[in-house]
């Protein structure tokens, strides 16, 4: 009789921590599902990204990249520091990006709720608005090359027609590459104003809300977290765009052959002040974050 | 009191009557300015020679002329490798890595968002760390490795370094945490392995994020020339993309340079305009309450 206490008692013991296991087995299967993802992560990111720390600590030769034989400190990084030029590239630069991103996202956001309306030509426009991705990379360069987007096309347009006089042809460039860069934007907004459930603009409708009211109480809350998504991605998107004036650095640096030191350590303070400016815009916003 | 109401809706519905024109005026004007780019591209494909090099660059065409498609396949005759052969790896490379991409970062945003597994934590900031990943200088090192690997030269070295697509899987996962948990919890209450929870339920509620990724991620495998130029060494390997690239340079070809621009950009836009409209598909009728 005490015997099959023991065994129920132990039966009991056994199944609670089968159970707990259970749990932890759920994570640990779950967690198997990301290992082809973290593989080509940590083979073709994590890895290329710490041996770059290391070159910026030496003067690599292009016969020899990883000997490692002339370490030089933190030359590099002085050097870089130093450079009169650098600095205010990466300034300035930092003070174009971060004036751009409020404006792309705000013009997203009205595009993408206006997008979403039933109207006649709606496909039309959406793929009007996504032109500039769909133009990305090889072609889009080529376009720029050519001059468009930069002041000389607006301007021209602008001085050809009559309007020329009032608007200036700086102006109007910066609107169209702001337009240009907020395509993702608009798509990313686009499709998470569908993940908002009609039932809650139902129910504020009964309530007597206006449009303009459920997009404050209901549509935005609803999306706070891809607002911020956004934001980081078009300060990314503007910081490592090739377009940008570090970036144009950078490929000099590592094309001229001879200073991937130099270029490393660039390249590592640039990706540690846009890793603060993104932790202080996180920290700041992380209240909508859900 | 009920003719009131009904009289209440009726200004309702005449008062909203103009609002689809002023946002078809704000869009036309606002598509315009998108537009020019692609205006561009289809106006200098059919500039015949003298109208290509005015500066600065027009938006317009004064002679249209189809000479410029007629060099192109011209050129393309004669090369050394058919211009199939380009086409065929092109698409080949791009259907297998959009398919695999799709596969691997489904597989990762389930467990990252919906499993707290240990080191999720870490795993999503290394995610927002490689999003702002400084490409440049970190080129030579991925050489090395690609090369160590000993994918260079073959059809994976297209595929495989860029599988690992933290863009992606951020968009993915931000579309996961908006999937009720009790939806996976009442699938493990009915029994369903992790695996079926994922076949069953997570991918069937990806669609629209998987939908976005094959338009975001498109364009730049269709038109990716770096990495046919830094690792292929076999001409039969090489994409569409790296014998676009190899027609620029020399003046006499710049016509056929523009016509090529404008075929390459075809594709992508059908992709979009195919899958534009699973994008834009409620979810709310994928049974998120």
């Amino acid at each position: 009789m005490a015997k099959t206490v023991k065994q129920k008692k132990k039966l009991a013991h056994s199944q609670k921590i089968a159970f707990m296991s259970f749990e932890r087995r759920r994570n640990f299967e779950g967690g198997l599902f990301a290992i082809p993802w973290l593989f080509g992560f940590i083979c073709f990111v994590c890895i290329p990204l710490v041996l770059s720390v290391s070159v910026s600590f030496y003067e690599p030769v292009l016969t020899d990249l990883y000997s490692f034989n002339k370490p030089v400190g933190f030359d590099n990084y002085v050097d870089v520091i130093q450079d009169p030029e650098y600095g205010e590239v990466v300034f300035s630069s930092f003070g174009t990006s971060l004036a751009k991103v409020p404006i792309i996202v705000a013009f997203a956001l009205f595009v993408a709720v206006l997008l979403k309306q039933e109207f006649p030509g709606r496909t039309v426009f959406r793929v009007i608005f996504f032109i500039p991705v769909i133009l990305a990379g090889v072609i889009m360069t080529y376009l720029m090359a050519d001059g468009v987007g930069t002041l000389s096309v607006f301007s021209n347009i602008v001085a050809t027609s009559e309007y020329g006089s009032f608007l200036s042809g700086s102006l109007m460039s910066s609107i169209g590459t702001t337009m240009w860069a907020s395509s993702v934007e608009i798509l990313i907004f686009l499709a998470a104003l569908q993940s908002v459930p009609a039932i809650l603009y139902e129910v504020v409708e009964l309530d007597g809300a206006s449009a303009w009211e459920s997009f404050w109480h209901v549509t935005l809350p609803y999306i706070s977290p891809f607002v911020i998504l956004n934001c980081i991605y078009a300060l990314v998107d503007s910081f490592v765009d090739s377009q940008n004036p570090v970036m144009k650095i950078l490929n000099e640096l590592t094309q001229e052959g001879t200073k991937y030191g130099m270029a490393s350590a660039l390249s590592w303070i640039y990706m540690l002040m846009t890793l603060a400016v993104i932790l202080i815009f996180v920290l700041l916003t992380r209240r909508w974050l859900r | 009191m009920f003719q009131v109401d009904v009289d209440y809706l009726k200004r309702a519905k005449k008062r909203r009557d103009y609002a689809p024109w002023v946002i078809t005026f704000f869009l036309t004007f606002a598509g315009i300015i998108s537009a020019l780019p692609i205006v561009y591209l289809i106006v200098t494909a059919f500039k015949p020679a003298e109208e290509l090099f005015l500066y600065p660059p027009r938006f317009y065409v004064s002679n249209p002329t189809t000479k410029n498609f007629a060099d192109l396949f011209a050129i393309s005759s004669d090369s050394l490798v058919p211009f199939t052969r380009y086409l065929f790896n092109t698409v080949l490379v791009t259907v297998c890595y959009i398919f695999l991409l799709i596969i691997v970062s489904s597989l990762a945003c389930y467990p990252l968002s919906k499993h707290k597994f240990p080191g999720h934590k870490g795993m999503f900031s290394l995610i927002t760390t490689a999003l702002m990943f400084v490409s440049g200088a970190a080129a030579v090192p991925s050489y090395l490795i690609v090369t160590g690997l000993q994918l260079d030269n073959t059809y994976l070295v297209y595929i495989i370094p860029l599988l690992a697509n933290p863009t992606c899987l951020f968009l993915m996962k931000q579309f996961m945490d908006q999937v009720p948990d009790s939806i996976f919890e009442a699938g493990r209450i009915d029994g369903a392995s992790e695996w079926q929870l994922y076949t069953k339920i997570a991918v069937p509620l990806l669609k629209n994020a998987c939908a976005t990724c094959i338009i975001l991620t498109f364009g730049s495998v269709w038109g990716d020339a770096a990495t046919a130029t830094t690792y292929i060494y076999d001409e039969q390997l090489r994409n569409l993309a790296f014998y676009m690239n190899t027609l620029q340079g020399g003046l006499a070809r710049t016509g056929a340079n523009s016509a090529a621009g404008l075929l390459m950009t075809i594709p992508s836009i059908l992709v979009f305009v195919l899958s534009q409209s699973k994008v834009m598909d409620t979810m709310a009728h994928s049974g998120i309450k």
